[in-house]
């Protein structure tokens, strides 16, 4: 009996399921006539299926399932491919004209950019070497002016220095420093090759996400974070809990409530995949990507749990899209400062201070509220700059 | 349109209709089976989300393989298996990522999702350990589980759908549900 125990267990699923052949099933029938364990086993294996068949799924807003087909006809719109379907079957033509038209783009921005460099008068200030060593590589000269020295203060931990890839042409400009001058001067002058205008290209595509980051940060930390975005304003203020939201892709967050101080004690970036509805109101929000801190992950879900983010235009769900949303905690500075309690002076372990390409490059700059309903309202970072 | 069964198209017809052009008739087979399609998917994914995100998805693959669907085939059968391929592609790339609920101070679960306002009850302690025990096994073990045991799917289904033999089908099956009767040993017949 003992030795038939195991092979009839492992029918026991496929004897639930009806999924056994008329022998196995007469075996298995004998056998648990016989042997007390392998009814237990059985009464356990059906047990669970109607445990995890009993427990409902969320329960939706009753226009949930409105907006979802509104999306899905958007997401079909938008792919341009997708027109009436047939009953034809597919062909290879479409597929082949799409590949040539995006060879063809590419070969004349490539021929534009070259022209481009071979026409372009020598730039003052840049000899014509050094000129065409840049123009030769564009990418290396970028990357270098990403690490402008101006941005690092003396005596100060370097702050937001910009190393991603995708830097904005503003950022090279406003990089002069006494040891980048002459880079800063030759990126200017490559601005106008093809390298940099596709990577303005690149990067215009980011600039509503920048914005919309800019505010989210203010927003979120009100006048503490605010004060952070640039080293002066830290210099000036260390004592201030420092707090960046960054919205990978998604809609304006319109309020949220200020983060509990008491709250901000370690260092971490969290990413929450969070949905909203067509009014803005936050659906759900699940952590992503935890920052290894569960005190940090909690705050992050609670903080976007009583946001509020910016209703859907008439003409467009987008805002309403699932998006994920990137909070960065940083733990606090802490000194004492007048007219404040004393709290614990910590500076951030070097391998945990913000990451570059989280501090935006648009600090100080009256910035346009992404349209979110046709009213465009200036809006201004609230630094104390 | 759901109100009048009498005069209710049947599925084959509403795709023939799709795929002559009328998107309306589209717009009917996603009310039909819309709450169908997202509850595959967030068994699958444990997640709204995500889950949200590929019903999405798979309503806009299906209609743009409309007009190659095989009529021997249920629509919600071709279209369940276009959720449950997009699901299973999306956690082998997501490996990496956590699904498991994370707890807050005070106890309640990160990741419940804010559409769901029922108050904390048995239930909901269920459904969160059982979040917890799915979120531990193994994809290809969890989704295999999920399809049988939820969208009652056979071996055979599960196994096409998959692309893995109806053998390896019942191998996972009793591993993932050897784990969760590990895992929810509580709520498990005393043995």
């Amino acid at each position: 009996m003992k030795s038939t125990c195991g092979s009839i267990r492992e029918w026991l699923g496929a004897f639930v399921d009806g999924e056994l052949d008329a022998a196995r099933l007469e075996q298995v029938r004998d056998h648990l006539e016989a042997c007390a364990a392998c009814r237990r086993e059985l009464d356990q294996i059906q047990e669970l299926g109607r445990l995890a068949k009993s427990v409902e799924h969320p329960r939706l807003a009753e226009d949930y399932w409105d907006w979802q087909r509104t999306k899905v006809w958007h997401g079909i719109r938008n792919r341009r491919r997708v027109s009436v379907p047939s009953h034809r079957g597919t062909s290879v033509w479409p597929k082949l004209t799409t590949a040539a038209a995006g060879l063809l783009v590419v070969l004349v921005v490539m021929v534009a950019g070259w022209r481009t460099l071979l026409e372009r008068p020598v730039a003052v200030g840049i000899a014509p070497s050094s000129r065409r060593t840049s123009a030769g590589a564009p990418a290396a000269t970028a990357l270098e002016t990403k690490r402008p020295a101006a941005v690092t203060k003396p005596d100060k931990t370097p702050v937001a220095a910009p190393e991603r890839v995708g830097v904005r042409s503003e950022e090279l400009a406003e990089a002069p420093a006494s040891g980048a001058a002459g880079i800063g001067s030759a990126s200017r002058d490559v601005g106008t090759t093809a390298a940099d205008r596709a990577r303005k290209s690149a990067t215009a595509s980011m600039r509503r996400t920048d914005e919309a980051e800019l505010k989210v940060a203010a927003e979120l930390a009100g006048q503490q974070v605010a004060s952070t975005h640039s080293a002066e304003a830290q210099r000036d203020h260390p004592s201030t809990a420092r707090l960046k939201g960054r919205i990978v892709s998604g809609p304006v967050l319109l309020e949220s409530p200020p983060l509990p101080d008491a709250d901000v004690l370690d260092t971490g970036t969290v990413l929450l995949s969070v949905t909203t509805d067509s009014t803005g109101r936050v659906l759900s929000a699940g952590v992503r990507h935890s920052s290894g801190s569960p005190k940090l992950d909690s705050l992050a879900v609670r903080q976007i749990r009583q946001s509020r983010f910016a209703a859907a235009p008439r003409d467009s769900r987008d805002v309403s899209s699932p998006f994920e949303y990137r909070f960065q905690f940083q733990k606090k500075q802490v000194k004492p400062v007048e007219g404040r309690e004393a709290e614990t002076d910590q500076e951030p372990p070097e391998g945990q201070r913000p990451r570059p390409e989280q501090v935006s490059p648009t600090q100080g700059r009256e910035l346009q509220k992404p349209d979110s309903g046709g009213k465009g309202t200036p809006l201004k970072e609230k630094t104390s700059k | 349109m759901v109100g009048e069964p009498e005069t209710r198209a049947s599925d084959v017809e509403l795709i023939h209709r799709v795929q002559s052009g009328d998107t309306g008739a589209f717009d009917e087979l996603m009310t039909r089976y819309a709450a169908s399609v997202y509850k595959v998917t967030y068994s699958l994914l444990r997640n709204h989300a995500d889950a949200d995100d590929l019903s999405q998805e798979t309503f806009i693959r299906a209609y743009k393989a409309i007009g190659r669907f095989d009529e021997q085939y249920q629509f919600y059968t071709w279209v369940r298996r276009i959720a449950v391929n997009l699901c299973f592609n999306h956690l082998k790339r997501s490996k990496k990522f956590r699904f498991e609920s994370l707890p807050m101070a005070d106890g309640e679960a990160v990741s419940v999702d804010i559409a769901d306002p029922r108050p904390q009850s048995a239930d909901s302690g269920l459904r969160r350990d059982l979040d917890r025990a799915l979120a531990k096994l193994p994809s290809d073990q969890r989704a295999v589980f999920v399809l049988r045991v939820n969208e009652e799917m056979s071996y055979d289904e599960i196994s096409k759908a998959l692309g893995i033999p109806a053998g390896t089908v019942m191998s996972r099956l009793n591993r993932a549900r050897q784990k969760l009767r590990d895992l929810l040993r509580e709520y498990m017949p005393s043995v």
